[in-house]
C-alpha cells in the first residue's frame, strides 16, 4: 500500500495535540459555564452534567424481531376493540359557525414552537408564519370539517416515542414500557379550538361535576389541592377526624370509548355537530412506533382519546362525570384521572367503612364506563391538625381484598401532603430535591 | 487476511450468524497481481465484505478513465469472477480514494469493495469522506444495516424556511372548495389536496438539516 511519507511519530504527535486542546478547551468552558450560571441557566446546567441515557433496543420476552416487537408493544398498548363502521356520506349540519381567522390566531397564540412535531415534521411556528401570512387558509381547511363532522384519516395518524417507565427495573415487558404520542400539529389546532368551542358548555348544561377540575379555565391543579386541603381544615375545624383516599385511573384516556354513552348526550349547549366530530375523530386512528430498529408503519390503534391532544383531558373529565358521589361531611375531587375521596366522622377508624362504600359505588359506575383504578396508585391517609399531631392513627383500609396503611405523606398532583396539610412540607422536601439535584454538577 | 463476526442469535436481525470481512492488498506482479481472482472472491453464502487495495482500474469504478487495452486485460478477469460469484461493487463510480502526494500520478480509483449476494440488502452507504488520515489513500466509510435500521431521512432546518419566497405565494393561495356531499373518502381527498398545497410550498422553499458536531449532546461524565 502506497503510505505517506512524513514521519508517522510526527503526525501522531500533531494528532494528540489537537485532541488534547479540544478536551481542554472544553473543560475550559465548561468551568467558565458553571461559574456564570443563574437560576435558569443551573438547570441547564444540572441537565447537561446528568446526561442523557442512550438509546438501546427494547428486547420483550418472547420476540426475536424487530417487527414481534412491534406487534407486541401495540396489542400491550392499544389491545383491539371494536370501532363504529364509518358513515357512508357526511351530509353538513344547517348551524355549525365557522372557524374565525381570530379562533385560529387565539389557538396558535397559546402552543409552543418547540414541542415536537407528528409523523409530518412540521412544528407549531410554520403554521403560526402561515396563518401571519394568510389568515383565510386554515380557516377554510377547517370549517369544512366541523360542517361535516369528520377529522380527515392525514390527521389521526402519530409517532408513539417507546420509553422505558422510570423506575422499572427492566424493561422485558410491555408493561414496563410507556409511549409518548406525537400528533400532528395541524391536527391539534383543530382540536384546540374544537375544546374552547366544547368547554363553553359543560358548566351551563351540567355534564360536568362541580368538583371536577383540570382542563378547565379557572380550574387549575392548585386550585383543586387548595380546595382538598381547605375543605379538611373546615371538618377538622367542625372536630371531625378527616381520612382521604386517593384513586387513580387506570389507563386514563385509553379506557374512553367513543361509542358510550358519555359522549352521545348532546343536551342544550353542546352542538350535535361537536358530538358526531368527537366520535369521527376518536375512531380510526393510527401510530406508528418510534424505537431503535422499529419498522415504522403506521397501524390501526383503538387509543380512547389520544395523548397530547388538547381535547383529550376534556374528553375523559366528560367522560368520568359520573364517577362522582354526593358526599355527606366529606368530598370527592378529582383533577382529570386523579380521584379523592374524603369522608369525616368523629374518629379515623369510624371514616374507613364510609370510604369503602364510596370507593365501591365508584367501582361499580367506572365498570359501566370501562374504567378501573390503578392499584398501585390508591393511597391513604388520615389527617391529623398540628395540634394533635402526635395522635397518630395506623387504621388501614381494605379494597378489593388489598390492604393499603394510610401513608405519613402523599405527592398528588405535584404536591406534597403531610399528614397535618401545611404548605411547608411540601416546599421543605422540593428544596431539598433541589439541593440534591446540585450535588450531581 | 478475513475476520469474522460470529452472533449467536443472527446478524442484521436474520438467521445467518457469521459475517466475513476480507481485506486483501493486491500488488502487481509481472502482467498479473498477487492476489488471482479466484482467491478474491470466494462463494459463501453468509454476508461477506471484500475491501481492497485491488490496484486495478475498471470502467464499473472509474467511468471516466481512459483504459488501455492492458488495463483491460489485467482487470476483467476480476470482474468477471465478481460478477459469476455475485459480489457487488459498492464504490460510488468515478470517486477517487487515492490522491499522490506526487505530481507524476493522476487520482484513480484503486480501493474496492465488494458485497456478495446475502450481505447487499444490508449495504447502506460508501462514503469517502472521513478526516484525512495522513495517507494518500483516503479513508472510506461503510456503513451496514438491516433495512429497518437504516437512518431516517434528514429533517428539514426550519429555520431557514425562505419565507420573503414563500409568503407573497401563501398571501395568493386560495383552497378549493370541498365536495358538495362528501363522502369520508371524497374529504380525505380534498383534504390531503389542500394541505398539500400548503406544505409542498413551505417544504420545497426549506432547506434540509446538516449534522454537525453539536448535532449530539458532547458533554459526558467522562468528559467533566
Amino acid at each position: 500500500m502506497r503510505k505517506n511519507q512524513s514521519s508517522p511519530a510526527l503526525a501522531r504527535a500533531a494528532r494528540n495535540t489537537y485532541f488534547k486542546v479540544i478536551q481542554t478547551d472544553k473543560r475550559v468552558h465548561w468551568w467558565q459555564f458553571l461559574a456564570n450560571v443563574d437560576s435558569q441557566s443551573v438547570w441547564d446546567a444540572r441537565k447537561i452534567s446528568a446526561g442523557r441515557a442512550p438509546d438501546h433496543f427494547p428486547t420483550l420476552e418472547n420476540t426475536s424481531s424487530p417487527t414481534e416487537i412491534n406487534n407486541t408493544l401495540l396489542q400491550h398498548l392499544f389491545p383491539p376493540r371494536p370501532s363504529p363502521p364509518p358513515p357512508l356520506i357526511l351530509p353538513a349540519f344547517k348551524v355549525v359557525p365557522p372557524v374565525l381567522q381570530a379562533e385560529v390566531s387565539s389557538g396558535l397564540r397559546k402552543t409552543s414552537n418547540t414541542l415536537a412535531p407528528g409523523p409530518s415534521g412540521i412544528p407549531y411556528s410554520i403554521w403560526k408564519q402561515v396563518h401571519k401570512a394568510n389568515e383565510r387558509l386554515l380557516p377554510s381547511l377547517f370549517t369544512p370539517l366541523l360542517t361535516h363532522w369528520y377529522h380527515p384519516l392525514a390527521m389521526k395518524k402519530a409517532n408513539g416515542i417507546v420509553l422505558d417507565k422510570p423506575g422499572k427495573p427492566n424493561n422485558r415487558t410491555p408493561a414496563s414500557i410507556r409511549i409518548i404520542v406525537l400528533l400532528e400539529t395541524g391536527s391539534k389546532i383543530l382540536e384546540r379550538l374544537s375544546a374552547h368551542r366544547l368547554a363553553s358548555a359543560p358548566h351551563s348544561v351540567g355534564l360536568l361535576h362541580p368538583n371536577q377540575c383540570g382542563s378547565l379555565a379557572g380550574r387549575g391543579y392548585f386550585d383543586t389541592v387548595a380546595t382538598l386541603t381547605h375543605e379538611g381544615h373546615i371538618l377538622q375545624a367542625a372536630s371531625f377526624k378527616v381520612s382521604t383516599l386517593f384513586l387513580d385511573v387506570k389507563g386514563g384516556f385509553d379506557n374512553v370509548c367513543a361509542n358510550k354513552p358519555a359522549y352521545t348526550r348532546t343536551k342544550g349547549g353542546v352542538s350535535a355537530y361537536l358530538v358526531a366530530w368527537i366520535k369521527s375523530f376518536l375512531s380510526k386512528r393510527q401510530c406508528q412506533l418510534i424505537f431503535r430498529g422499529a419498522p415504522k408503519v403506521f397501524c390501526p390503534v383503538a387509543v380512547g382519546t389520544p395523548q397530547g391532544s388538547p381535547i383529550s383531558p376534556l374528553l375523559f373529565v366528560l367522560y368520568i362525570a359520573s364517577l362522582h358521589p354526593t358526599i355527606p361531611k366529606g368530598l370527592a375531587i378529582s383533577y382529570v384521572d386523579d380521584l379523592t375521596i374524603t369522608v369525616s366522622s368523629d374518629s379515623v377508624r369510624s371514616n374507613i367503612r364510609p370510604l369503602q362504600y364510596i370507593f365501591g359505588i365508584i367501582q361499580r359506575r367506572g365498570a359501566d364506563l370501562g374504567v378501573a383504578f390503578s392499584v398501585p396508585k390508591t393511597e391513604l391517609i388520615h389527617r391529623r391538625t398540628p395540634k394533635y399531631c402526635s395522635d397518630v392513627s395506623f387504621a388501614p383500609i381494605v379494597i378489593n381484598d388489598m390492604l393499603f396503611p394510610p401513608g405519613q405523606a402523599v405527592r398528588w398532583l405535584g404536591y406534597w401532603l403531610t399528614l397535618t396539610i401545611q404548605s411547608s412540607g411540601h416546599f421543605l422536601r422540593l428544596l431539598t430535591l433541589a439541593k440534591a439535584s446540585f450535588t450531581t454538577i | 487476511m478475513a475476520v469474522n463476526f460470529h452472533s449467536p442469535e443472527g446478524l442484521f436481525d436474520t438467521s445467518h450468524n457469521l459475517f466475513r470481512l476480507y481485506n486483501a492488498y493486491s500488488i502487481p506482479k509481472g502482467h498479473t497481481r498477487s492476489v488471482s481472482p479466484v482467491d478474491l472472491f470466494p462463494q459463501h453464502d453468509f454476508p461477506t465484505l471484500l475491501l481492497g487495495d485491488l490496484n486495478i482500474h475498471h470502467s464499473a469504478s472509474d467511468p471516466t478513465r481512459l483504459l488501455s487495452g492492458y488495463d483491460q486485460f489485467i482487470t476483467s478477469p476480476y470482474f468477471d469472477r465478481a460478477s459469476a460469484q455475485l459480489f457487488s461493487l459498492l464504490n460510488t463510480p468515478g470517486v477517487y480514494t487515492w490522491f499522490p502526494f506526487t505530481s507524476n500520478h493522476r487520482p484513480p480509483v484503486l480501493d474496492l469493495s465488494f458485497a456478495n449476494t446475502a450481505l447487499l440488502p444490508y449495504f447502506s452507504s460508501w462514503n469517502p469522506s472521513l478526516p484525512p488520515t495522513g495517507s494518500d489513500h483516503t479513508a472510506l466509510s461503510i456503513i451496514l444495516s438491516t433495512p429497518l435500521l437504516k437512518p431516517s431521512p434528514r429533517g428539514l432546518n426550519w429555520k431557514l424556511t425562505d419565507w420573503d419566497h414563500i409568503s407573497p405565494l401563501l398571501a395568493h393561495l386560495t383552497l378549493a372548495a370541498p365536495p358538495a356531499l362528501p363522502t369520508p373518502n371524497s374529504l380525505n381527498l380534498w383534504f390531503n389536496d389542500s394541505i398539500a398545497k400548503i406544505t409542498h410550498l413551505i417544504t420545497s422553499n426549506t432547506p434540509t438539516k446538516h449534522p454537525s458536531s453539536y448535532s449530539k449532546p458532547w458533554w459526558t461524565p467522562e468528559l467533566i
